[in-house]
């Protein structure tokens, strides 16, 4: 059976990515959805296994994430800081992206939430998501994450 | 003629993989390849599991992977994770799987 996704967005007041970062994994730890060393796990994978993203059609993003281990309920946060935030590249560790929307997949069932991430990835390349998630519109992003399952 | 050996390689198996996972079996399965051997590993691990094993191809979604010297032929799999660009990404992957005879 598939596990409900909550959805999130967060309004981020830093502008470094360390510290937006630890200001998601508070959030996700103060509401039981993770373990205290959650945050600094994702911050340590962070700089080993980078994951920022180029996005050419809409807004470039990062998918900052754990191993599962440190999770107890699963979740999608998201955060739109008010300036881009440099992340590097999933895909070259060496280089750098200006990142304009965080998301945290919080994951501790890859199979059950596999589906849920693979219209994820589909919908941040759609211009309305930025308005989406500007808007705080979570109702709408799950709205639009479902209905593409059933599709 | 052998079964294609695919190795798919992310930081902690756990979110990169699974979703390329899915996103290669449908492109495999379109390319008319049905019988093949895909395993999960992390990035940390393919190194060693490429030397003992052998796998055609690796694909991997996560960290640095150009200079680690891995003994087969190593691709991005951000196409897969995205679902962007996935054709010319599996034209790559079939020649490559050709060039080691494991697909007509």
């Amino acid at each position: 059976m598939q596990q409900t996704i909550d959805i999130k967005i967060l309004n981020v007041r830093s502008e470094d990515q360390t510290e937006i970062l630890e200001e998601m994994g508070n959030y996700l730890y103060d509401n039981g959805y993770v373990k205290e060393t959650f945050t600094n796990a994702v911050i340590e994978r962070e700089k080993k296994y980078p994951t920022g993203l180029e996005i050419p059609t809409a807004v470039n993003v990062a998918l900052p994430h754990a191993d599962i281990e440190h999770v107890n309920k699963q979740a999608l946060v998201i955060a739109a800081p008010k300036r881009t935030v440099k992340f590097k590249r999933m895909d070259a560790p060496d280089k750098d992206v200006d990142v304009g929307i965080i998301l945290m997949p919080v994951i501790n069932d890859p199979e059950g939430y596999v589906r849920f991430l693979s219209k994820l990835t589909l919908l941040i390349q759609k211009k309305e998501f930025v308005e989406l998630v500007k808007g705080k519109k979570c109702s709408e992003i799950a709205a639009s994450i479902s209905e593409q399952y059933s599709k | 003629m052998a079964k294609p050996f695919i190795y798919l390689a992310c930081g902690s198996a756990a979110m990169s993989a699974m979703l390329c996972k899915s996103r290669l079996e449908e492109a495999l399965r379109q390319r008319g390849i049905k019988d093949y051997d895909l395993r999960i590993c992390r990035v940390a691990e393919l190194y060693e599991n490429v030397r003992r094993l052998k796998p055609d191809v690796a694909i991997v979604t996560a960290g640095s992977f150009a200079e680690k010297d891995i003994e087969c032929p190593v691709f991005s799999g951000v196409p897969l994770m995205m679902g962007v660009g996935v054709d010319a990404f599996m034209d790559k992957i079939v020649a490559a799987l050709k060039e080691k005879g494991k697909v007509p």
